[in-house]
């Protein structure tokens, strides 16, 4: 994990150029396609409002649920574990696969094994895991982590790209020419496809657990789900216990709002639908594992936070946030980014000074509630947090104190009058000193006086002009 | 405690407000599933036409292919085409191995979104669409759904197959520099044939 | 409507402070549109406290704004961001038991943002408003938590001479936020720096907006950079003053 905190990983990603210019591209091409796939479905509104209705019943039916699901997937022949933390999970995963006597595993990109970190704990177990995701594959090989939650290289150049798999695949000719991005991405299906047909295990997260039937819901967009599910004998699939919801009815509507909110996509090119394990002639894994993971969401469902549970991981939040696509994902300091990410990771790591930058390092726009397709009040939860990290006495003492002082200042007439008259007095003062602009502050003010010459205010404040006036 | 006790018992100690239950989406069927159907494939990166019998298969094949690509995986239930009258070869699936073209039946399809299915139930799985580089669907008109939702219920019967995978448009990726490619893994080309 | 018009005008710190010209415009125009204008004692509507974390102290403050504003009818507030705080989160910010949570949502059902104010209350001639071509910032406040995103731009198209002009963008945010652009400058900055950007592409000569942070925020910046566009607050752009 890194030194940095939330600020130190911002200000090396506000300072690297070329991070700049590709999150700058991809803010562009999301909301771009979002909003294209809003203007062409004229349901949209209504989509969004009933898997908003969804996924809050599914909150709140979530145990009954889960259990349904347990009993129908079971009944299809899978095993369903339970894991009550990161510990658990990857436990419960490198049990099966040694059982099972699986040393190469593929995988596609699911975000809960990023969250347990479950690549080096199978490394660590005699299991070498492959992502065939290909932004994920290419972040592997750099030994990176995902910077956005449905584009894990949103942050790399292809020329970065291309230096990546000449380091990594050694077995090819060196002149050879992958300078453009179609070469790369043949590169990799060849590569991947070796391994796809090699592998023991498959690992998928999972999209969506349809209570119903017990069946397990993923969606990508090269097919390497489906492979990763299909071509090895063994399947093991790790979900949070959240994505449960009760009927096929209900998956479809929520299929129909993800694609639209993260790839503009009506559709993702592969919805990938698992129950069971294969029986009788059935192509396909004939042992089907799956890992419901809590790690935090059950206590995060007790609390004034639980609507955050209702995130189906769509990625429109953080296309659309000006922080996130100011700083990018790594900033985040975990799997999560931009405002889920900010949610989120305090609840799965712990409140800490760190992490409440997280809830804390955001104007409040309310652009990614506006775009959430499950109506999530993400400015809200993150202000719970805040509250959370007050009552901790978390802020910095200034801070604090600051607040108070203000508090005070300003219920109290004559005081609120003395502070905006002595404001006034020293800011004209700083500006006339300062040649007519305020062009620098001290303490809270230093920051925004970098980069911005403020206008002195005028010498009666509107009160006393009124008062004036009659 | 077991996990399990331990989650189920911490979620059931907050009660949520529990809204109603939500009405399914059941948008407006299109008149023609199969014109629909084709539409939006199209509107995927893929392409389409229509056969009036499933005889004209292996000719519509072989003109969809061009004269590079002679040798094909063709389903067992179409092998009985005329294919080499068409100057075809056709293969045995190679069950999981590449392919440059395969040609098989879908299980299904879905208009709203021009997606195919495939399953773990036929024989040759999913890989006519995974393992082959160009994907030849047949579509028989009388497969083919209005939505998602309606496409499960008819596949689901008793038990739900082991896999469905539902495939809109050749496989793609937008992983590098968000610029679209397309065949990341799966079919890089994907041929709709309607048949009656 | 009854026959003493009366409206409550509530500045905000940062206009009563910053920018006192900016009240006054507010006040004229309210008093075209056939309103006696009443300026309660005013502190601080309690949004620094609350978005800080700090709700207890948010209470104090709201409690005391809510005291003053609840004899009036209407009242008015220029700026998104203070507006948005009394009528989104008034009313949840007290708990349900506490008599003061009524208080506020009666408080909340009566505060309208300038814009809307003058919108629902069209003021009669007066001197004409600015002209040229502008580039008109939808404060987040303003759009998202009071849905104003038609009125300012009717008004300026009823009231003034000025072309709208259109920039890319134009629904993020500037980066202001409050203490979030104390806390973390510098990823405010990059915000800000792409707002302007943007402004500065759009050929406008001014950058109008109804929230005063933001105007600081984005017209201190470009002031930095030595672009001449000229950041306005909407009730100057429609009362001439500007």
């Amino acid at each position: 994990m890194t030194t940095l905190d939330f600020k130190g990983r911002a200000a090396k990603a506000l300072h690297d150029p070329q991070l700049t210019g590709a999150l700058a591209r991809a803010k562009g091409h999301f909301a771009l396609g979002r909003a294209a796939a809003k203007a062409r479905t004229p349901d949209f509104e209504m989509l969004r409002d009933r898997a908003t209705a969804i996924r809050r019943r599914s909150i709140a039916l979530m145990p009954d649920l889960l259990e349904r699901f347990e009993a129908r997937a079971t009944a299809a022949g899978a095993t369903v574990h339970w894991a009550a933390d990161a510990a658990d999970a990857r436990a419960i995963a490198t049990g099966i696969c040694k059982a099972h006597g699986a040393t190469r595993a593929i995988k596609s990109k699911s975000m809960a094994t990023e969250e347990i970190e479950l690549n080096a704990h199978l490394l660590s177990h005699g299991i070498t895991p492959v992502e065939t995701d290909l932004g994920e594959y290419i972040i592997q090989l750099r030994g990176e982590t995902p910077s956005h939650i449905i584009a894990p290289a949103v942050h790399l150049t292809k020329d970065q790209v291309a230096e990546t798999f000449r380091a990594a695949h050694t077995d090819l000719d060196p002149a050879r020419d992958i300078s453009e991005r179609q070469a790369l991405v043949k590169e990799a299906r060849v590569k991947l496809r070796e391994a796809f047909l090699a592998a023991d295990v498959g690992i998928t997260g999972a999209n969506i657990l349809v209570a119903e039937t017990g069946t397990i819901v993923l969606v990508s967009n090269e097919g390497n789900i489906d492979l990763t599910a299909s071509a090895p004998r063994l399947h093991i699939a790790i979900a949070g216990i959240e994505k449960v919801v009760e009927s096929w009815d209900d998956a479809g509507i929520v299929l129909r709002v993800l694609a639209r909110s993260a790839t503009g996509q009506d559709m993702s090119s592969y919805v990938t639908v698992l129950t069971g394990p294969a029986q009788g002639d059935e192509v396909g894994p004939r042992t089907s594992h799956i890992i419901l993971l809590d790690n935090g969401r059950s206590t995060l469902a007790a609390g004034n936070k639980a609507e955050m549970l209702a995130c189906i991981r769509c990625g429109a939040c953080l296309n659309h946030c000006p922080v996130y696509t100011a700083v990018g994902g790594h900033a985040y300091g975990g799997p999560y980014s931009g405002p889920m990410g900010a949610v989120l990771t305090p609840a799965i790591d712990g409140l800490t000074k760190d992490t409440a930058n997280l809830p804390n390092a955001s104007s409040f726009c309310g652009r990614c509630e506006a775009v959430c397709p499950v109506r999530i009040p993400l400015p809200m939860l993150l202000r719970h947090w805040r509250e959370d990290a007050y009552a901790a006495g978390l802020p910095t003492r200034g801070e604090r104190w600051g607040l108070g002082i203000w508090r005070a200042l300003s219920t109290r007439p004559w005081a609120y009058r003395l502070t905006q008259w002595s404001a006034a007095r020293g800011l004209r003062f700083v500006s006339w000193w300062q040649g007519g602009r305020i062009k620098r502050l001290p303490f809270a003010g230093r920051g925004f006086t970098a980069t911005r010459d403020i206008a002195p205010p005028a010498a009666k404040s509107f009160q006393a002009q009124w008062r004036g006036r009659r | 405690m077991s996990a399990r006790d331990l989650i189920l018992g911490r979620l059931r100690a907050t009660q949520h407000r529990l809204p109603d239950p939500v009405a399914p989406y059941r948008p407006e069927a299109p008149a023609d599933l199969g014109a629909a159907l084709a539409a939006r494939a199209r509107a995927v990166f893929a392409t389409a036409e229509e056969i009036t019998s499933l005889d004209d298969l292996p000719a519509a094949v072989a003109r969809y292919l061009g004269p590079d690509i002679t040798t094909l995986a063709v389903a067992a239930e179409l092998r009985h085409l005329a294919w080499s009258a068409a100057g075809l070869t056709p293969a045995a699936p190679p069950g999981r191995a590449a392919m440059a073209a395969s040609v098989a039946p879908v299980v299904g399809a879905i208009a709203e979104t021009g997606t195919l299915i495939l399953t773990s139930r036929d024989p040759h799985g999913p890989w006519p669409n995974l393992l082959a580089d160009r994907h030849i669907a047949v579509v028989p008109r009388g497969l083919i759904s209005a939505t998602l939702e309606e496409a499960v219920a008819r596949l689901a019967g008793n038990r739900l197959p082991r896999s469905l995978h539902l495939a809109t448009g050749p496989s793609r990726t937008g992983d590098i520099e968000q610029t679209l490619e397309l065949g990341a893994h799966g079919a890089v080309a994907v041929h709709l044939v309607l048949t009656p | 409507m009854t026959d003493t018009k009366e409206a409550a005008l509530f500045v905000t710190c940062l206009i009563d402070l910053m920018r006192p010209e900016v009240g006054m415009a507010s006040a004229r125009l309210i008093e075209r549109a056939g309103f006696t204008v009443v300026v309660p004692r005013q502190g601080c509507c309690g949004q620094p406290n609350y978005n800080a974390g700090d709700r207890k102290g948010a209470q104090v403050l709201a409690r005391a704004a809510i005291a003053a504003l609840e004899p009036y009818e209407t009242i008015v507030v220029p700026s998104g961001s203070c507006g948005g705080m009394m009528v989104r989160h008034y009313p949840t910010l007290f708990d349900a038991a506490d008599p003061w949570a009524s208080r506020a949502k009666a408080v909340a059902s009566r505060v309208l943002e300038l814009t809307q104010f003058l919108a629902r209350h069209p003021p009669s001639a007066g001197a004409p408003g600015l002209a040229g071509k502008i580039a008109y910032h939808d404060s987040c406040s303003s759009l998202r938590d009071l849905g104003v995103h038609d009125e300012p731009r009717a008004l300026l198209r009823s009231m003034t001479k000025a072309e709208d002009v259109p920039f890319a963008e134009n629904e993020t945010c500037c980066g202001f936020g409050g203490l979030f652009c104390v806390k973390y400058p510098d990823v405010a900055d990059r915000i800000a720096a792409d707002k302007c950007a943007a402004i500065i592409a759009s050929g406008a000569d001014s950058v109008v907006s109804a929230d005063l942070g933001c105007l600081l925020n984005i017209g201190g910046r470009l002031a930095r950079m030595g672009s001449p566009i000229k950041a306005v607050h909407i009730a100057e752009a429609l009362a001439g003053d500007a």
